[in-house]
């Protein structure tokens, strides 16, 4: 007995995350019944997207040639690299600093009890980076999760073995938050982490 | 029957995301044990329990349970969270991998809550670090009923002897033997273990601590069937 096309089209559906079945129902009901067009034009453009987007050869990222256009850049420095949990931190960084050097991509953090290790973030890859590149400062952006913290941790020890520099961004007091509402262990970390007044 | 709990001790080992916003934890609870508890919204932005829902953070639940799955009603943060990082922080997730696999849901263990919330510290210290966990490793057996007498040979019932050699064939204990070997052991590393008196400054036999790891690192092996803690695999070569 075959699979009807509803039933795959529904199946398919909830590969996205946080689609159960009613929502892929939803979804379903409204590409064939109002939006044919824009049926077709998704299928069309998630084809093209699997078929041509592929990651970066030097940091990961996600481009449609050899190397992304942080990397292939020339105006870009490469003494300073910033590492980042995934595709999405780069877009936010890019928009919200003025930062020129270059990135790393991790697609993921380490995660010991989902069995996600050091070989899984493409870190032999950063590490033949480290070695043969004129690499000054790491600037670690991951997470402030415990998952953060560990991978933070292996990352430095990876500079340290290269004699590079490492920074980690700060974390503190969100602009415009009141102290009496931040949480206790965000306060903390912005305690600790004071710097003096300039 | 629905079991409602108001701001009891609770540490969470491990959480995953589930649906658009929510998490589900897997968390040690003091008088209720290994629980699952589901965190609805726990993701969104504006989430007071953003932030909090972290292992290794000292925190106060409150929750209905029935069945299976709990649901969180509320979390504060606790007193006396540790400042693990680095190895200490490898080590709390070897921990946690060791609970979630080996502590069955749902069975009350104060005792080893109590155990727990003393061992994350002693993480944070280079010295105390490999005793407290060897200690905990211990504790972890004998609250899953399944420790062996460490003091007694396995086949004959002899006291084991200090400076005689022994190994491990099954999970009921040590076995003496003829004499040194790649697996066997000096009889004062199991008194140790037994004991609880590993890394005190009484038993300073050189080695001792490196033959601890092994001999509960075969034990919990036993338990643990033909899947290995990952964690551990990371811990050795992140020590070698
Ligand atoms: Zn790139």
């Amino acid at each position: 007995m075959s699979v009807s096309a509803l039933e795959e089209l529904l199946e398919a559906l909830r590969c996205l995350p946080g689609v159960g079945q009613r929502t892929a129902q939803r979804m379903c009901m409204h590409l064939l019944e109002r939006d044919r067009e824009g049926a077709g034009r998704l299928a069309r453009a998630l084809e093209l997207a699997v078929e041509r987007i592929r990651r970066c050869d030097q940091c990961r990222n996600f481009t449609e040639n050899t190397l992304c256009r942080y990397c292939a850049s020339e105006r870009r420095r490469g003494d300073v690299l910033c590492i980042v949990e995934s595709p999405a931190d780069i877009l936010a960084i890019e928009q919200a600093t003025g930062f020129d050097g270059r990135y790393f991509v991790l697609l993921g953090r380490l995660s010991p009890l989902d069995g996600i290790g050091p070989e899984d973030l493409g870190l032999d890859l950063l590490a033949r980076r480290l070695e043969a590149e004129q690499v000054r400062e790491l600037i670690i952006a991951t997470n402030t999760t415990v998952e953060g913290e560990a991978t933070a941790h292996y990352l430095k020890r990876m500079a340290d073995r290269n004699g590079i520099a490492v920074t980690r961004i700060a974390q503190g007091v969100p602009l415009g938050g009141e102290l009496e509402y931040t949480d206790r262990s965000t306060l903390a970390h912005a305690f600790s982490g004071r710097q003096p007044v300039r | 029957m629905t079991l409602r709990v108001s701001l009891t001790p609770c540490w969470i080992l491990h959480r995953r995301a589930w649906r658009e916003s929510s998490v589900i934890l897997d968390a040690l609870t003091r008088d209720h044990g290994r629980i699952s508890l589901v965190a609805r919204g726990a993701r969104r932005p504006r989430s007071s329990w953003r932030g909090l829902t972290e292992p290794f953070r000292a925190l106060q639940a409150s929750f209905s349970l029935r069945g299976e799955m709990g649901t969180l009603t509320g979390l504060e943060a606790g007193d006396g969270s540790p400042k693990l990082q680095g190895l200490a922080l490898w080590c709390g997730f070897y921990v946690n991998e060791l609970l979630i696999r080996l502590l069955p849901r749902q069975e009350p263990a104060p005792e080893l809550f109590d155990a727990y919330t003393g061992l994350l510290p002693k993480l944070a210290d280079p010295e105390h670090r490999a005793p407290a966990l060897r200690r905990f490793e211990m504790a972890v057996l004998y609250e899953t009923g399944v420790a062996p007498d460490l003091t007694r040979d396995a086949k004959t019932g002899e006291p084991v002897a200090a400076g005689g050699w022994y190994r491990l064939v099954d999970e009921t204990g040590p076995v003496r033997t003829s004499g040194p070997g790649p697996e066997s052991w000096e009889g004062q590393v199991f008194l140790a273990l037994a004991g609880g008196q590993i890394g005190s400054k009484a038993v300073g036999k050189p080695g001792l601590q490196r033959d601890a790891r092994k001999i509960m690192g075969r034990l919990l092996a036993f338990h643990l069937g033909d899947k290995p803690l990952y964690t551990r695999k990371l811990l050795d070569r992140e020590e070698s």
